[in-house]
């Protein structure tokens, strides 16, 4: 008798399992900015720094950088990216932003002086001096390719969408980058 | 300087995920990249501070901004389509009356031209008892339509009360005979009723045609022109213009009786008064006065009598469809069809009328950002390319 109710009750559960309907799907748990903000921070100041090869300037940009994605935490959807990935679309579009600006800048400042002796400043990232020496000879979008998928360690997806461009256009351009580097690295061993 | 060989992509990804290198070059590229990774900087304690500082800031509250960015370029492109819109309909509108006008003005069928002037047409007493009787006999199945007419007749003042009632009326017939048959029944109608035409203008175009008949009617018979006018076809419109004569009558009457008075007592003086040569012409100066007053005032009168003795009486015929008659007759599937057809119509015609206007702006749009993109791109290349972004290009070599 026992036995028979308990076989009931369970094919009961069943029946009452397949007919419900499943539950929304929850969004993940959301941390809090500053949680955030500290895991991440030597990620995005290491980005910045290795694009803009410049201690002062990346620190600036990492600062802007929080702040502007502080303000616009709340529109933040993780399904969309990982938190590091938005921060460094984040730290992107702040650099390119100061980039531009500064571009223009200096484009009104040498109408009025045409003779401008731009010294060309020795990138300091804090590596070894033979890798600071063949970084130097790199371009910005090669070191910003190192940085992401290499320091930053960034899936090839992940980084083609903090770059903008396609899976394979960054794979390519971290497979020139990282040739060029190696190049120099060595011709810097043989010399 | 030679190009570096380049690792395949799909090797680079495998080596960077851990895979045994084979050769020389794949384990110097997996070295570089464990030093980059290894020795890359930590972020400095001052900056660790500031980003400290921007989190510890309280919750910034979300702004209620009441016309957002987006809503305001909705509702400026909804007042947009609404202006286009309207203008159409308006074009639309003035489109058709043009083409009506200068079809009719071009291909006008006098098809009854009966141009009778009041004055000299007067009415001819019919036997309108008869007529009405034979009239109600052969159109017995009318009888809804004539209740209702009945029911939308307008209230006219009393009959004692001399009145002038200009009386418009708009009626729809299914095609061109029939607003012919129809104006010639009118006429018929008119004269039944003890009233004449004053004019008449008909034009017909193939199947469709107006017509504008002025009639004059018996002010005792106008309630029965209406609904016996109105049985012709679809009442599409009416319009009752009432003055009143009457006080003006009156005050006429009123002076009239002063002047004959007036009249009674100079006559009264040169007949029994000893009056010298100066002041007999003088009374009969006065005495020419009042009686050209006094015609003038009976003149005057007649005419307003004879004005409300008839009424006035616009009878327009047309055989334009009227949308909301024609909403009224459909019903069911057959009406939802048409409707939804003729909404899929209007919403064809809009859109139509929008991408003609505005392609070129949204082309211009476009192509405003394409340029702007290419040229961010371009900006965005450049400092890319450059070693350090914030140092100009170098100068190209000699």
């Amino acid at each position: 008798m026992g036995r028979r109710d308990e076989t009931g009750a369970l094919r009961r559960m069943r029946v009452v399992n397949a007919l419900a309907p499943p539950l929304p799907r929850r969004a993940p748990l959301r941390r809090g900015f500053a949680e955030v903000a500290e895991e991440h921070l030597d990620d995005v100041h290491r980005y910045l720094l290795m694009f803009t090869a410049d201690h002062a300037l990346a620190e600036d940009l990492s600062a802007e950088t929080f702040e502007k994605a502080f303000k616009s935490w709340r529109r933040y959807d993780p399904r969309r990216a990982s938190e590091r990935t938005w921060l460094c679309r984040i730290a992107r579009n702040v650099a390119l932003d100061y980039f531009r600006s500064e571009s223009r800048r200096r484009k009104r400042e040498e109408r009025y002086a045409l003779e401008t002796a731009v010294a060309a400043r020795m990138p300091d990232l804090g590596f070894g001096p033979e890798l600071e020496a063949a970084l130097a000879t790199l371009s910005a979008g090669e070191r910003e390719v190192l940085a992401l998928r290499i320091v930053l360690d960034l899936d090839a997806d992940a980084a083609a969408r903090v770059l903008g461009i396609g899976r394979s256009a960054c794979s390519m351009r971290l497979a020139r980058a990282l040739g060029k580097l190696e190049e120099r690295m060595a011709a810097d061993a043989l010399a | 300087m030679p190009s570096p060989d380049l690792i395949a992509p799909d090797r680079l990804e495998e080596l960077l995920g851990g895979a045994f290198p084979e050769g020389e070059q794949e384990a110097r590229l997996q070295g570089l990249a464990r030093e980059l990774r290894a020795e890359a900087p930590p972020a400095p304690p001052t900056l660790l501070e500031r980003v400290r500082e921007i989190g510890e800031q309280p919750p910034r509250r979300r702004r209620i901004n009441l016309l957002p960015r987006r809503q305001v370029l909705a509702l400026a492109a909804l007042v947009l389509c609404l202006a286009a819109f309207a203008g159409l309909l308006s074009q639309v509108d003035a489109g058709d009356d043009d083409s009506a006008d200068s079809a009719a003005a071009e291909v006008t069928v006098e098809a009854a031209a009966v141009e009778e002037s009041a004055d000299l047409a007067p009415p001819r007493a019919m036997e309108p008892e008869s007529g009405g009787v034979e009239l109600d006999a052969g159109k017995a199945a009318q009888s809804d339509q004539r209740s209702a007419l009945s029911d939308m007749q307008p209230r006219f003042p009393p009959l004692d009360r001399a009145t002038d009632v200009k009386l418009w009326m708009e009626v729809r017939l299914a095609d061109a005979e029939e607003l012919s048959d129809a104006a010639n029944e009118s006429m018929t109608i008119t004269r039944e009723l003890g009233g004449w035409v004053a004019g008449s203008e008909i034009d017909t175009q193939g199947n469709e045609g107006r017509a504008e008949l002025a009639l004059r009617v018996p002010v005792n018979r106008v309630e029965d022109a209406i609904v016996r006018l109105g049985e012709l076809g679809t009442v599409t419109g009416q319009q009752v213009e009432t003055v009143d004569l009457q006080a003006a009558i009156d005050r006429r009457e009123a002076r009239i009786d002063q002047v004959e008075r007036a009249i009674r007592a100079l006559e009264l003086r040169l007949e029994t008064e000893n009056l010298t040569a100066a002041q007999e012409i003088d009374i009969k100066l006065h005495l020419a006065d009042r009686r050209n007053e006094l015609a003038d005032l009976r003149r005057e009168n007649r005419s307003d009598r004879r004005e409300a003795a008839t009424s006035e009486l616009t009878l327009a015929l047309h055989t334009r469809e009227a949308p909301a008659a024609q909403e009224d007759d459909e019903g069911g599937a057959a009406g939802a069809a048409d409707d939804a057809l003729r909404f899929l119509g209007d919403a064809g015609v809009i859109a139509l009328f929008l991408l003609i206007v505005l392609s070129p702006v949204v082309l211009i749009g476009v192509l405003i950002w394409l340029a702007l993109r290419s040229r961010t791109r371009r900006i965005e290349t450049r400092i890319l390319e450059r070693q350090a972004p914030a140092a100009p290009p170098a100068p190209p070599a000699r």
